[in-house]
């Protein structure tokens, strides 16, 4: 039989090229309630907005998104299973054929509420985790017991046959247990592994050194990719590293050689590599408005008002895919603004360093401990202790 | 898991599929302003091909043998039929049995075409999850009561 993949690279690389007529997924913040509370949350949640989409403003989105071609849709939040209504909402997306996804903290998710998703179609749950150390895990997250909630979703994902993946931020916190997650996320059987560096927005951000938090945690987040390539390869696993951007990075975790590897997925995270506005994704907040990715906080539209495909117009989507502009949300990080180049795109970190002013010395800056790096404020727990925000 | 399966029971299967997807108010409400048809090109183990046309359109829908015109087609697949079961029962993606070369699509639909008809796919796969749950201990939603598990290579 001919191997023909012709279609799903047209469509990739029309996706890429920005040419599609809507954008392909969508992250919906469905609710900015949440029951934990972790230090750096860009989308700074904790108790639900007043104007949160109701259940049936939110399924006439859904039916807006399923008309336009959107193909994918995650719920997330703050914690999207605090929305009553959640698995409502996944039984109209997959009836309608959208792919559907679910990110969660996993607290107080017990197996039935994952068998529910599951029986509505969620086709694929996220699940966080910071550290194997519940210590460690549980302090960012703000609540005791946390890690130990994540780790039986996983368990129970991954038995019933959901495609699970395992999303980790990059900090100080979470740096050096990143191999050992790896490890556990293949033991577990986890099928995909989502690398994020810390974006310097929401709750993460207002402190006094967050461009320099932005260019370490960069560094820090390029440098973990490399790690976990080495490691990825003794297991067959192919860990996509990244040089000059860092952007979310997704990692197959099941080798080619695994009955069930995704080769679908695999091919996914390599085909839409770069910077994902205005070619992959939008995202959406509680209230329908519509940013042009999770970390960059400008609105080009709200859902109420306007339909996907018009919003997917909006004059600084065009912008974005008339030049690679790098990392939007970094360009806000250090200019304020999402219509300029991303400054630490392609620059060496260590000029781009050097040219900010000094780091105010002593103070409760965390100690170094046997991490290769210089803590930087905004980068760890103890930091956002420090300037009284823990 | 069924491991071969005839053209006659795969086109029985989707048949049911169209049935059942018909039954939900959401798809029901979007095909009245939609229609899909699709050309299968079914490979037999020996390599003989066996066109079928899949149409849905005004509320109705079924599953006839011949061919219709490339231009009439929204999407034209060639596989194999325990290939379009597995799909069906949600057993294999579709992104996966294209990259993996099982399900060769000769002609692209437009993605509003695809997103409806993973909204017929769905239905049925969520219809079967309800009829016969993997650990047999019931489920959150109430089940159909018609839709069962199929055994290797047989239809129910
Ligand atoms: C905001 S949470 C919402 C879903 C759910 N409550 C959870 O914790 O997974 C979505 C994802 O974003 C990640 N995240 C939160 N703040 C971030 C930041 N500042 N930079 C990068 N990723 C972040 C979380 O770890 C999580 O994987
Ligand atoms: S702005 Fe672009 S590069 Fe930055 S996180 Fe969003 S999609 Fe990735």
């Amino acid at each position: 039989m001919s191997h023909d993949v012709s279609w799903l690279e047209q469509y990739m690389s029309d996706a890429k090229a920005g040419t599609l007529a809507a954008p392909p997924s969508a992250w919906w913040i469905v609710t900015r309630a949440c029951n934990l509370n972790c230090y750096y949350c860009f989308a700074d949640a904790r108790k639900k907005d007043p104007d949160e989409l109701d259940t049936a403003e939110a399924m006439a989105v859904l039916e807006d998104f399923a008309a336009s071609g959107l193909m994918f849709v995650t719920f997330l939040g703050g914690e999207p299973l605090v929305r009553k209504d959640i698995y409502r909402l996944v039984d109209h997306s997959t009836d309608l054929g959208l792919y559907t996804a679910l990110l969660t903290n996993g607290l107080n998710v017990r197996e039935d509420k994952i068998d529910r998703l599951v029986d509505a179609g969620l086709e694929m749950i996220g699940v966080s985790i910071d550290s194997t150390e519940a210590a460690t895990h549980d302090s960012v997250r703000g609540v005791r017991g946390s890690l130990d909630w994540t780790r039986r979703v996983v368990r129970h994902a991954v038995r019933r046959g959901v495609r699970t993946s395992v999303r980790i931020v990059v900090s100080e916190d979470s740096y050096e247990s990143i191999p050992d997650l790896f490890r556990w996320a293949v033991d577990e059987g986890v099928e995909e592994l989502i690398l994020l560096p810390m974006f310097m927005v929401g709750r993460a951000a207002g402190g006094a050194e967050d461009r320099r938090a932005d260019i370490v945690g960069k560094r820090l987040f390029l440098d973990s990719l490399r790690r976990l390539r080495r490691l990825g390869e003794p297991l067959g696993i192919s860990v996509p590293v990244q040089e000059t951007l860092a952007c979310p990075q997704g990692i197959e975790l099941r080798p080619p050689t695994d009955r069930h590897h995704h080769a679908g997925h695999a091919a996914g995270f390599e085909l839409s590599s770069g910077c994902k506005v205005g070619r992959f994704m939008i995202s959406v907040q509680p209230n329908g408005d519509v940013y042009p990715c999770p970390f960059v906080h400008t609105s080009i539209g709200n859902l109420r008002t306007r339909s996907v495909t018009d919003i997917w117009r909006s004059p600084l989507l065009r912008r974005a895919r008339g030049e690679d502009l790098g990392c939007l949300a970094r360009s806000m990080i250090h200019t304020g603004r999402a219509d300029v180049a991303d400054p630490t795109y392609r620059a060496d970190a260590a000029r781009l360093l050097a040219e900010l002013p000094a780091p105010a010395e002593g103070g409760d800056r965390p100690a170094a401990g046997d991490l290769p790096f210089v803590p930087v404020d905004g980068l760890s727990l103890a930091s956002h202790r420090a300037r009284g925000e823990g | 898991m069924a491991e071969t399966m005839s053209v006659d029971e795969i086109v029985g299967e989707l048949r049911e599929m169209i049935e059942v997807s018909l039954r939900n108010p959401t798809t029901l409400r979007r095909l009245l302003g939609n229609s899909i048809v699709i050309q299968y090109q079914f490979v037999r183990p020996g390599g003989d091909v066996v066109p079928y046309v899949l149409t849905v359109a005004d509320g109705r829908g079924g599953v006839e043998p011949g061919e219709v015109p490339e231009q009439d087609a929204d999407l034209v697949i060639r596989t194999e039929p325990i290939t379009q079961h597995r799909i069906t029962s949600g057993e294999l993606g579709g992104r996966e049995a294209v990259v993996s070369g099982m399900l060769d699509i000769r002609k692209a639909p437009s993605m509003p075409k695809l997103v409806f008809l993973r909204s017929m796919f769905n239905q049925y796969k969520k219809a079967r999850l309800r009829a016969d749950p993997p650990d047999g201990d019931g489920c959150a939603v109430e089940t159909s009561g018609r839709l069962g598990r199929r055994g290797k290579g047989g239809t129910e």
